[in-house]
């Protein structure tokens, strides 16, 4: 018994490690809601600089498309930073989880307490999806009331294998024995990687009819929003999710994206600075700000925000989108000699259609002068 | 992701040992509560491996912080407080140790003389078990109104039951494997026990107790009063009494923190965005209170502290430090302080300050440097510029002279321009000034500087004006003025032997030199001058009704001479004398002597002249050289397929490494031409200076000195040896005309005038010139007579 005991304990140990994976996998869908919308919201923009005349419009419905772009990526790395130490964590473990759990069989009486760590491992450590659906139905078979959780988890293993139906399923029946958060932000998750916007919706309603104002339902359904393209929708649930949760970077972000296109730079401003005062700097945040900046005629800070934007920048990508900021800056202000040299820059740094684009309109803007 | 920062009130990272054993403490090794001997404010008992310390924290006295620390004979896992014993006032300290439990009484003893009290712990009882324990909970379990009982939580999961020293009963749980954590509801008698399972079950003491006399015999399973399942595994649970009816229980999970009421319902569930490590419920006011709040205070990894009410967030800020344990005291000027246990054993206890973290510790490193920065740069760059260029850095520290100029006009001027002009080694600052519409008086300040280690040899500084007037009309106005003798020379007192030495006499009577001197004591026969920039001597004394002056060589002697001479003159003048007049007794020998050095000068300069033209052709050849290989390197370059260049490349370097080593040499080369210029023209000076006071008529003297124009050598781009060829032929064939010296001269060759034979010719030319100069001086002496006709005869 002592001996099983401390084997259990080993077990345990090596889920302490996997237990982090929980939150990657639900990043994992989160990034899923994520990555459709910078194609929606992309739209906007683009058919608004379709085929734009002039060429002192042309740059700045860009740039529009960069503010996006770059609020977007903020949101990311925000998120992506609050969990690195736990990714951190959690990538040592592969190598190190010490266990082949061939030692607690099925007929062992001390299967059915161990099965949820038994399950975590195979499925976040082993990653072998099949082997973990084994024992899922091993406990089903077992244990008549079985919990909540294993057809939670059951949906978990079908949403990998992609059989959504069948994952869909599982969650349902899985809510029906009980109600917890998690399953619902799973079922959204599992609507909107399957395109169906409205359905999703339609769970985060029921969601929240059980969990009042519970934040990561509102977060998914203002997001969804978002992606559909009904921002003032998204705005307001944006809103409500940053009064259950005024540190929730991902909101304020949205708001002051939101106030910035709705020509309330100022607004945006306030909000992009309570945004620099929480995290950690980057590039996005000071490349909004001197956008900002730029919108609400604060000269003196334009150039010092980009200049920070451009220290803590590291990828060529955004350094080439900073350049093109710039560059608009430099048309604001008249300089036309400078605005070319800037997307020159950015065009060097990093290829960029709409910074090409400019550039041909200026140059063409150039020689019609001389 | 938080603004704020908690601000520390008290912290015992002072008294910790510097060498921490990570894990030695968990997150139940500190507890917060009150006794007697503290009335006022709680006490912080600390474990840390074998020790136990317990704090009393205030603000105002330095000393007490520390009640007691104590060696322990065994580690201790947790420490409780309670009323285990029925006939004591005082809450009793009970220290779990992995194989036994100790129960202690904290008292004070009155100090005996001036050491003051002393607090020690006073042993009640101990009791030992043997399986390994993990976790204790104490409560009235039963509803026992007098005491606490002890519940006993081993490693294998089971959990056993202790009223004092007594062994009650066993309980143990098929579905646990490794301990949970468990809790007790005081007031409805209910036991939380999370399983391995992940399922947190609600039991009563009575269900408990019946259970553990069934356990064994049947293989009957009990079934909780209620559990619950979330989904993953809970790492914390916390009791706390809301109402009088009712009391709420909280579990923290991985991500998500549930509160039920005892009966099972659930109030809330919250989900975080990052890792919960530890937390703590509170309740604001009283649980009989109607408005009383229920708070939370979550602990995420990276150290922020979150407070929620209900799911709603009310602060975040920065803890500082790596928590693993939170919980709340009440101390003195502070109630409701936050003690934590960080992961070094540093207990801290801290309020919700407001000072905003503003991401002000992360200097960026382009922010724009301050004005000290700036200096530091300017200084570094300063001291290359000063290496690179350290010549002129000495000027800064060389003698200079002020020279005001000032001007005055009668009518109004349109402009005027005001240049100086002034030999080596002096320089001016501002060589040309020019100035608009000036109307009355006007003063010019300029400096001028002594530079170079080379010969003085002309002391005069040539003032150029250029008045343009209103009515157009342009005046060019010029003056001569000698430099004071302060500016390139000092009197030392200092003798030594000199070879060269000149003589004069004057036609009035002996003249002291204080009288020339005004810086000089009385009746002084004799005084020495030493050049500020060559360190060279020059002695001026009165000997046999002679003035004398004296040098190592002729060289030196000019400005010397040209001051004295300046200064006598200037002297008679005040006097009104007019008749005064200066005569050097100039033996044949030393007017040979002069020549000889004088034209030893100029073939000096010549020879230097020449070398410099060789390092000039042979920059050039070079320089053309580097091109040449340049352009045959890049055709290599461009070439398909490209072949080897190496050996070009090494040619390339190596031209140009002679290309920077000619140069070298041609400055110095062109230095060298420098210094010799100045020494012959020094000489020169010298000799017309004598010219001038003997009797030779004054238009020869004029002509010889034009013709030497010994001011212009400086100028780089004069070539002094031609122009002077030229003249000197002239005043050859048409002044000194005579017929034997004329044949003895042959004409100078149409070759280069440095050509070796030209050269020979020219110097000999010069000689002639400068000796009939001087035999006709000599000649003037003995016939005054014909120094008439001859000025006839032209």
């Amino acid at each position: 018994m002592r001996a099983m005991t401390i084997q259990a304990k080993v077990a345990g140990n090596g889920y302490e490690e996997v237990q982090y994976f929980p939150q990657n996998s639900e990043l994992i869908n989160s990034a899923v809601a994520k990555t459709p919308r910078p194609g929606t919201s992309f739209q906007r923009p683009i058919t608004a600089q379709n085929e734009a005349v002039s060429a002192t419009t042309r740059p700045k419905t860009n740039s529009a498309v960069v503010q996006v772009r770059t609020a977007q990526s903020a949101l990311l790395t925000a998120s992506r930073l609050s969990r690195a130490a736990t990714a951190a964590a959690a990538g040592s473990s592969y190598a190190e989880a010490p266990v082949i759990l061939r030692f607690i069989s099925e007929d062992n009486k001390d299967f059915l307490p161990v099965a949820k760590t038994l399950f975590e491992y195979v499925y976040y450590c082993e990653s072998n999806v099949r082997k973990a659906m084994e024992i899922i139905f091993q406990v089903k078979k077992m244990d008549e009331k079985h919990d909540w959780w294993w057809n939670y988890c059951l949906a978990r293993c079908y949403y990998t294998l992609g059989m959504h139906r069948n994952s869909e399923e599982s969650l349902k029946q899985s809510l029906k024995q009980h109600k917890h958060v998690a399953i619902y932000l799973r079922l959204v998750a599992l609507y909107v990687s399957i395109n169906q916007p409205l359905t999703a919706l339609d769970a985060c309603k029921q969601g929240l009819s059980a969990f009042h104002e519970s934040t990561p339902l509102l977060l998914e359904q203002a997001r969804i929003h978002d992606m559909m393209g009904n921002q003032a929708v998204a705005v307001k649930y944006y809103r409500m999710v940053a009064i259950q949760n005024p540190s929730n970077m991902e909101a304020i972000a949205n708001i002051a994206m939101f106030n910035f296109y709705n020509d309330q730079p100022e607004i945006a401003l306030r909000y992009y600075r309570r945004i620099l005062a929480m995290i950690t700097p980057g590039p996005e945040i000071y490349n909004n700000l001197g956008l900002c900046c730029l919108y609400c005629s604060q000269w003196d800070l334009i150039l010092p925000c980009f200049r920070q934007a451009l220290y803590y920048s590291t990828n060529f990508e955004s350094r080439s989108i900073i350049w093109f900021n710039l560059a608009h800056t430099a048309l604001s202000a008249g300089d036309l000699i400078l605005t070319r040299r800037c997307l020159q820059n950015s065009l060097a740094i990093s290829e960029h259609a709409p910074a090409r684009r400019a550039l041909l309109a200026i140059e063409m803007r150039l020689k019609a002068k001389t | 992701m938080s603004i704020f920062k908690v601000k520390q009130l008290w912290s015992n990272e002072r008294l910790q040992n510097e060498d921490y054993l990570d894990g030695i403490q968990n997150s139940s090794s500190v507890k917060v509560d009150k006794f007697n001997l503290s009335n006022d404010s709680d006490c912080i008992l600390l474990a840390e491996g074998q020790e136990l310390k317990i704090y009393k924290p205030n603000i105002e006295q330095e000393d007490a912080h520390v009640i007691l620390e104590s060696h322990e004979s065994d580690i201790i896992l947790q420490i409780e407080t309670g009323k285990f014993i029925i006939d004591s006032s005082d809450r009793q300290i009970l220290l779990l140790h992995p194989q036994s439990f100790a129960i202690y009484l904290l008292e004070r003893k009155e100090g005996h003389i001036d050491a003051g009290d002393q607090n020690y712990l006073r042993p009640i009882l101990k009791h030992d078990f043997t399986r390994k324990a993990y976790r204790v909970i104490v409560g009235p379990f039963g509803v026992a109104k007098s005491r606490e009982l002890i519940c006993i939580q081993a490693l294998d999961g089971t959990m056993s039951f202790f009223e004092q020293d007594t062994f009650l009963f066993m309980c143990l749980f098929p579905d646990v494997i490794i301990p949970g954590p468990i809790s007790y509801v005081p007031s409805s008698d209910l036991f939380i026990i999370c399983t391995t399972s992940w399922v947190m079950e609600i039991y009563s003491y009575q269900q408990l107790r019946e259970f553990s006399e069934l356990s064994g015999r049947q293989n009957k399973k009990i079934i909780p009063q209620w559990s619950y399942s979330p989904g993953e595994e809970l790492s914390a649970v916390q009791v706390i009494r809301t109402s009088s009816t009712f009391s709420s229980i909280i579990a923290l999970g991985e991500r998500y923190l549930y509160c039920f009421q005892d009966n099972g319902l659930m109030k809330y569930m919250l989900r975080f965005d990052f890792m919960p490590v530890c937390f703590h419920a509170y309740l604001v006011g009283w649980y009989y209170e109607p408005n009383s709040r229920l708070l939370n205070m979550v602990v995420s990894e990276d150290s922020k502290l979150h407070v929620y009410e209900d799911t709603m967030l009310l602060w975040s800020c920065d803890l500082l430090h790596k928590t693993i344990s939170i919980s709340r005291c009440f101390i003195k000027n502070l109630s409701g302080g936050l003690v934590t246990l960080s992961n070094k054993g540093i207990v801290s206890v801290s309020y919700l300050g407001t000072e905003p973290d503003l991401n002000s510790t992360i200097v960026p490193i382009n922010a724009d440097p301050g004005p000290r920065d700036i200096e530091e740069e300017l200084k570094i760059v300063e001291e290359a510029l000063d290496k690179f260029v350290e010549k002129a850095d000495d000027s800064l520290h060389l003698p200079s002279q002020l020279v005001k100029v000032n001007i005055e006009f009668g009518k109004a001027v349109e402009s005027f321009i005001e240049e100086l002009d002034s030999n080596l080694p002096f320089t001016v600052s501002d060589s040309t000034v020019c100035l608009d519409e000036i109307n009355g008086t006007e003063i010019v300040e300029t400096r001028i500087f002594l530079i170079g280690d080379m010969a003085i040899s002309n002391t005069h500084t040539k003032f150029i004006f250029t008045i343009t007037e209103t009515s157009g009309q342009i005046n060019v106005v010029s003056k001569n003025e000698l430099l004071p003798l302060a500016l390139y020379a000092r009197r030392v007192e200092l003798n030594s032997d000199c070879e060269f030495n000149m003589s004069f006499t004057t036609n009035q009577k002996y003249l002291s030199f204080d009288n020339i001197f005004t810086d000089l004591p009385p009746n002084t026969n004799s005084t020495t001058f030493l050049y500020k920039n060559t360190n060279k001597i020059v002695i001026f004394q009165m000997k046999e009704e002679q003035y004398t002056i004296e040098a190592k060589d002729c060289v030196e002697i000019f400005p010397i001479v040209n001051n004295i001479l300046h200064r006598f003159e200037e002297y008679y003048r005040q006097k009104s004398v007019n008749n005064f007049e200066i005569a050097f007794n100039m033996t044949p020998e030393l007017i040979k002597q002069i020549i000889h050095k004088f034209l030893k000068c100029v073939e000096v300069h010549a020879k230097e002249r020449l070398q410099c033209k060789d390092l000039e052709a042979q920059l050039n050849v070079l320089q053309s050289q580097f091109t040449l290989i340049q352009k045959k390197l890049l055709v290599q370059y461009g070439s398909l397929p490209p072949s080897n260049c190496d050996p070009l490349e090494f040619l390339m370097r190596d031209t140009y490494s002679n290309i920077i080593a000619t140069t070298e040499m041609l400055l110095t080369c062109r230095q060298n031409v420098i210094r010799a210029s100045c020494d012959f023209s020094a000489v020169g000076n010298l000799l017309l200076c004598v010219l001038k006071h003997s009797e030779v008529e004054d238009i020869k003297i004029k002509i010889l000195e034009e013709t030497l124009s010994l001011e212009t050598i400086h100028e780089d781009t004069q070539e002094w040896e031609e122009s002077v060829t030229q003249a000197s032929s002239h005043i050859l064939n048409t002044i000194l005309k005579k017929e034997k010296d004329r044949e003895r001269l042959a004409p100078i060759t149409d070759q280069d005038i440095l050509s070796h034979v030209n050269l020979k010719r020219f110097l000999r030319q010069t000689k002639i010139i400068l000796d009939s100069m001087f035999l006709q001086s000599t000649e003037v002496k003995e016939k005054i007579t014909r120094i008439e006709e001859f000025v006839e005869v032209i």
